[in-house]
């Protein structure tokens, strides 16, 4: 089987190859792998509108599509549209977690309504442009924290991920913070002043 | 990819079964239960399907109480597994 390997590019590569591939005469199965969440959902689209069947399975980060003839190929001749469909990130929107749970009450409930809150956002269609970890909402940002996943697809798809460098410091997280960068109070109180700001 | 949603009948076996699964090394992502299987605030737990023989073991034996449990993919069909 060919395999197109798209890792490290970026839309529109992966779907200018894998139309290459799918509308070549001797096209009967492909494999396409590409490493991120934009690729894979324009991949997608434009293989739904080429006529081949298709499964994706995600591994190790990257995601494989395996894609079969299945009768005339269709040209798809509309321009190839680098967004992900019904998702938008909203520069003007700030999203401040200024705590490791959700709500005040129980722990044990808090911290699993914030898995559950910070996984809905990577489902949803409106993206905040901005989310700031604040206090113990940095133990959501570092090493060990199980809420990693959906930042990392969160990034993925063009918000930014903050965390304040004082509360890291003091929760001795500096050298273990693994998604986004580390921010100040002026960054903060700026991006709160200029954009509709939620605190979570 | 496939996977399994496992949902409960109280968030406290959520939490229950969460815990479970971090000490037998299984993935478990948190999230909410999906609007097409309940309106109301839940809680459910989604894994990889290649665990689902792990998982109905630690329900023959008692360690994790669970609702139901479904099959879904990319394209978000839930499928009760019986």
């Amino acid at each position: 089987m060919k395999v197109v390997d798209c890792k490290g590019l970026t839309c529109p590569k992966p779907v200018i190859l894998t139309k290459k591939a799918i509308e070549d005469p001797d096209f009967d199965e492909i494999e396409v792998i590409v490493d991120n969440e934009a690729s894979r959902e324009n991949v997608r689209k434009y293989l739904q509108s080429a006529n081949v069947d298709f499964n994706i399975e995600e591994k190790e980060g990257f995601f494989h599509f395996y894609a079969k003839k299945k009768g005339e190929v269709k040209k798809v001749d509309e321009p190839i549209v680098c967004s992900i469909s019904n998702i938008s990130v909203d520069q003007g929107l700030t999203y401040v977690i200024s705590s490791d749970k959700l709500g005040v009450g129980d722990d044990k409930l808090g911290a699993m309504l914030m898995k559950s809150f910070i996984y809905s956002l990577t489902e949803t269609a409106e993206k905040p442009g901005t989310v700031i970890f604040l206090n113990s909402g940095v133990k959501l940002t570092t090493e060990g924290s199980d809420v990693l996943d959906s930042l990392k697809k969160l990034e993925e798809l063009g918000t930014e991920i903050l965390s304040c460098g004082t509360c890291l410091d003091f929760y001795g997280l500096k050298e273990k913070l693994a998604i986004g960068t580390v921010t100040n109070m002026y960054t903060i109180v700026e991006k709160m002043n200029a954009t509709k700001t939620i605190k979570i | 990819m496939k996977n399994i949603l496992i949902t409960f009948d109280s968030t406290n076996y959520a939490i229950q079964c969460e815990t479970v699964l971090k000490e037998k090394g299984i993935k478990g992502q948190i999230m909410p239960t999906p609007r097409e299987i309940t309106k109301s605030c839940g809680i459910s737990i989604r894994v990889d399907y290649e665990e689902l023989e792990k998982i109905k073991d630690l329900i023959d034996d008692g360690k994790i109480k669970v609702k139901m449990l479904y099959s879904f993919g990319e394209e978000r069909i839930f499928e009760p597994i019986l």
